[in-house]
């Protein structure tokens, strides 16, 4: 391991932001280089690393998609990557607006560092707006790089580190896509390196679902419940004790996979725990999807502050998804 | 001879009285006023020779020196014309001075004689009130502004020939007075929402008479979340932000608030007319404002527009829109600066305009009604829209509202686009203005109750309100009230405490979820803040992802 704790003159300016971080470099010949990185078919020969090391000891799963991302494809990556960190995964992504930051955000609310993989030198932040996302990355996490300090994104090293964001994933995971989107790029490193590739499905009436929704339709696995990928990965037991030892908290049920069937709201109501007007309100939502709270009172035949109310019940206890005017299934 | 004749000047939201001193003495003709009269006072000396001389009275043509006592005050305005016309009539003994004993004067002349209306009437009159004056000479075309004062006698007459005749007695002008148990409140404003405190004048109710010039909510179809916010808003006093796509309905909610409001109490009614008299301004052409306000500046509209502002400060849009409405459209298209001056009043509700010399504090407890885009091109979030905004546009066009000035706003919630489906369909009901102000009215009378601060503390202050209880919407409620009367028990409680760790509520946001869980609980007719009523008021908390917070 060739570790380089003397900061030459470019990292400089840097220096005081990542103080007490560890930050240099790997040869692909160190034994601290990703093993999974080295075997794929163009592995960087130099990786720059600011951050834990650690991290990259993890399993680790990708999660990319669109900047432009809806707020669905904003839920769908925090809560993934969240839920992901949770079970142990370190998330790669590549730290862009939209999917990527929303994936490393989800992630840092978890245990397990995130790893976010630039297609710029380490001393430089693109985009300048994730300044504070990067600082929490560097700081609990890893930033890698195969350039070096000062060297500036052009728009061919972009597509090119998206081979070490799958290259380093078991598997990776595409949140949202347009058909143009560097995310097609990504899975498609990550299909040609034999890594699993999975694909949020969409409306087939979005545009950022097309790419997505296309995967699906070239094979790639459809992910149907966030959990799927954790049963995949063999990582369900361990989810399932650390689940139990949280019981109770408020959003522990998002994303939950419900046996026997995930949507059987009897079953729900069985637990105990939703009200008659929850019910009917989840009932309503599960059935014709996404709605305004005034669809949910003329579907449920209830009155609309009831409806209000339902709501905020179930969203707490982590059954929907409520934005303030359309109420989701919270998968 | 020396006269003295009473009127008044206004100082900011204040009336100050001033004497108009009059002296004729030896010497070449001239009329001299002195006592820092502005220019329009100045000028009065031609328009008040003129219309001497018109009115049959021979003008003194000796040294006429007018002072204006207190001496250090500015005086502005053209109402000093009729006091020094009076003034010189007294002084050159063709007017009886015990006869103008307790009267003050205020009007403008014509040089034919004739007396037109002049600005801040009504602020003056209420002034004049409570410095004890008890007749006050008023322009004849002026008189339907002062139908809301009562205890004052007012004497209105068209010419100064007229003021003259009643004085020396050849022919009395009979006196208006306006009592409130008797007569006044015809409802002389098409815009009236309230023709008295509680309503009760039979007939037609309020809330109908303004549903025909605002429109009625039924027909707003498809948006019956936000018509239950804003009849939240109506009940309790409180400010709402509403999200959404071009072309949903914000505008067309937000212009059918007035009809739901509950009716102008008279002492709002007073508050309401004395600021519009000040302003100068006057939307209700000389008519009483009965309704209240309903004030939608454009976006354009300056920062001193907007909270008030001038050398001698006058009221801006806010303090216009007390105890009514202030409805800001395109709320991230305002000049930045402008809007964060809301931040202090919003919490306040008055504003302090300090300027060299004066200090004016105007109320403005309105209900705000902000409505805003989610993004520049307005479909982000929209199901059917495809968003065409990057995360920086959308982040940058989020900033321009600030988080600490949404942080003040009550309830939030988002307006979606309504299918064409939904506007056809006749199944789907559609809450009218009249069902949503009958809940307001009662939830207002349970505020009227329970808020009114104990017996004996506004007795004296109140005692000429006849009864008439002052008491705080639920919106204003204070810390210690919020305490008192918004107390959270055992489900409820438990409930708030989760949505504090789910949402990480900040304290104030916090209070005023549960001031808003008290307005729904008055809707709903219930003492205690219950389970329901207190999750209803969490979904109108200020959502994460929306504008200002782009940190998810």
């Amino acid at each position: 391991m060739n570790m380089q704790n003397s900061a030459p003159g470019g990292e400089a300016r840097y220096g005081e932001a990542i103080s007490g971080e560890q930050y240099g470099s790997l040869g692909i010949e160190d034994s601290g280089y990703p093993k999974a990185l080295r075997g794929i078919a163009d592995p960087p020969p130099r990786l720059y690393y600011m951050g834990k090391l650690a991290a990259l000891e993890n399993p680790m799963v990708a999660i990319v998609g669109a900047r432009r991302a809806t707020d669905y494809g904003r839920w769908a990556a925090y809560n993934l990557a969240h839920r992901l960190s949770e079970r142990g995964v370190a998330v790669v992504s590549g730290m862009a607006e939209g999917i990527d930051s929303f994936a490393h955000k989800g992630a840092l609310e978890g245990p397990t560092p995130t790893i976010a993989v630039m297609g710029n030198g380490l001393d430089i932040c693109f985009p300048k707006s994730n300044l504070a996302l990067r600082e929490r990355i560097a700081r609990s996490g890893l930033l890698l790089s195969e350039y070096s300090e000062g060297t500036h994104g052009t728009r061919f090293t972009y597509p090119a580190r998206n081979r070490i964001i799958s290259g380093l994933s078991i598997a990776t995971v595409v949140v949202e896509a347009g058909l143009s989107s560097g995310s097609l790029i990504t899975a498609e490193y990550a299909a040609a390196q034999g890594r699993e590739v999975y694909a949020v499905p969409g409306n087939i009436n979005r545009k950022l679902s097309v790419g997505c929704n296309k995967l699906i339709k070239d094979g790639v696995l459809p992910l149907v419940f966030l959990d799927d990928i954790l049963d995949d990965l063999g990582l369900r037991t361990k989810a399932k004790a650390v689940r139990r030892g949280k019981a109770g908290t408020v959003g522990m049920l998002v994303g939950e996979k419900r046996d026997p069937a995930p949507y059987d709201i009897s079953c729900a109501a069985g637990m105990g725990e939703l009200g008659a007007d929850e019910v009917l309100v989840l009932g309503a939502v599960c059935e014709h999807g996404e709605m305004t709270v005034d669809d949910a009172a003329m579907l449920a035949k209830l009155s609309v502050p009831t409806v209000t109310c339902a709501v905020t019940l179930l969203e707490m206890k982590g059954y929907v998804h409520f934005d303030g005017g359309r109420i989701m299934v919270a998968n | 001879m020396i006269s003295s004749v009473m009127t008044a000047t206004l100082c900011g939201p204040d009336t100050e009285l001033i004497r108009v001193e009059t002296d004729i003495s030896q010497g070449l003709p001239q009329l001299s006023i002195v006592g820092l009269p502005d220019a329009t006072v100045r000028e009065s000396k031609e328009r008040v020779r003129s219309a001497i001389a018109s009115s049959g009275c021979d003008f003194p043509l000796r040294r006429i020196t007018v002072n204006l006592s207190p001496a250090d005050t500015r005086k502005e305005g053209s109402h000093f014309d009729l006091p020094v016309a009076v003034g010189i009539l007294i002084a050159s003994e063709i007017i009886d001075p015990a006869l103008t004993e307790g009267s003050a004067f205020f009007g403008e002349l014509s040089l034919n004689g004739g007396l037109n209306r002049a600005e801040h009437g009504v602020a003056l009159a209420l002034g004049l009130k409570e410095k004890g004056i008890h007749s006050i000479f008023v322009p004849d075309g002026s008189i339907g502004e002062f139908t809301n004062i009562d205890g004052v006698s007012f004497y209105a007459a068209s010419t100064l020939s007229e003021i003259v005749d009643h004085l020396s007695g050849l022919k009395p002008i009979v006196p208006a007075v306006f009592d409130f148990a008797g007569g006044w409140g015809g409802g002389d404003g098409a815009h009236a929402t309230g023709s008295g405190c509680g309503a009760e004048g039979g007939g037609a109710s309020p809330c109908a008479a303004a549903v025909a010039v605002c429109g009625d909510f039924a027909e707003v179809k498809g948006q019956e979340r936000a018509k239950r916010a804003l009849q939240i808003c109506a009940a309790g006093r409180h400010d709402i932000a509403m999200y959404g796509p071009p072309g949903s309905g914000k505008s067309m909610l937000a212009s059918r608030m007035p009809p739901i409001l509950p009716p102008l109490s008279r002492r709002e009614i007073l508050e309401v007319t004395k600021i519009y008299s000040i302003a100068g301004r006057d939307p209700y052409e000389g008519r009483t404002v009965l309704g209240r306000p309903f004030r939608a500046p454009h976006h354009s509209i300056s920062a001193a527009a907007l909270v008030g502002g001038g050398s001698r400060p006058r009221p801006g849009e806010l303090s216009l829109a007390h105890r009514g409405v202030l409805f800001l459209d395109e709320l991230p298209e305002f000049e930045r600066r402008a809007l964060e001056m809301l931040r202090q009043p919003l919490e306040d509700r008055y504003i302090d305009l300090s300027r060299v010399g004066y200090r004016s504090r105007y109320p403005c407890e309105f209900i705000l009604i902000a409505a805003m885009n989610p993004c520049p091109c307005g479909y982000y979030g929209d199901p059917t829209h495809e968003c065409g905004c990057t995360e920086r546009q959308r982040r940058r066009y989020a900033s321009r509202v600030s988080g600490p000035l949404l942080d003040r706003i009550d309830l939030h919630t988002r307006v979606g686009r309504v299918e064409y489906s939904e506007l056809s369909d006749t199944e789907r009901g559609s809450c009218s203005s009249a069902e949503l102000y009958a809940g307001v009215v009662k939830a207002v009378g349970r505020q009227r109750e329970r808020n009114s601060p104990p017996d004996g503390a506004e007795a004296s202050a109140g005692a000429e309100d006849e009864g008439e209880a002052r008491f705080t919407y639920n919106g204003d409620l204070s810390a210690s009230d919020t305490e008192k009367h918004c107390a959270l028990t055992g489900e409820a409680e438990r409930i708030m405490r989760s949505a504090y760790d789910a949402y990480g509520f900040s304290a104030r946001q916090g209070k005023k979820l549960q001031r808003v869980a008290r307005t729904i609980a008055d809707l709903d007719g219930s003492d205690e803040i219950l389970a329901c009523h207190i999750t209803e008021a969490i979904s109108y908390r200020r959502p994460k992802d929306i504008l200002g917070d782009a940190e998810g």
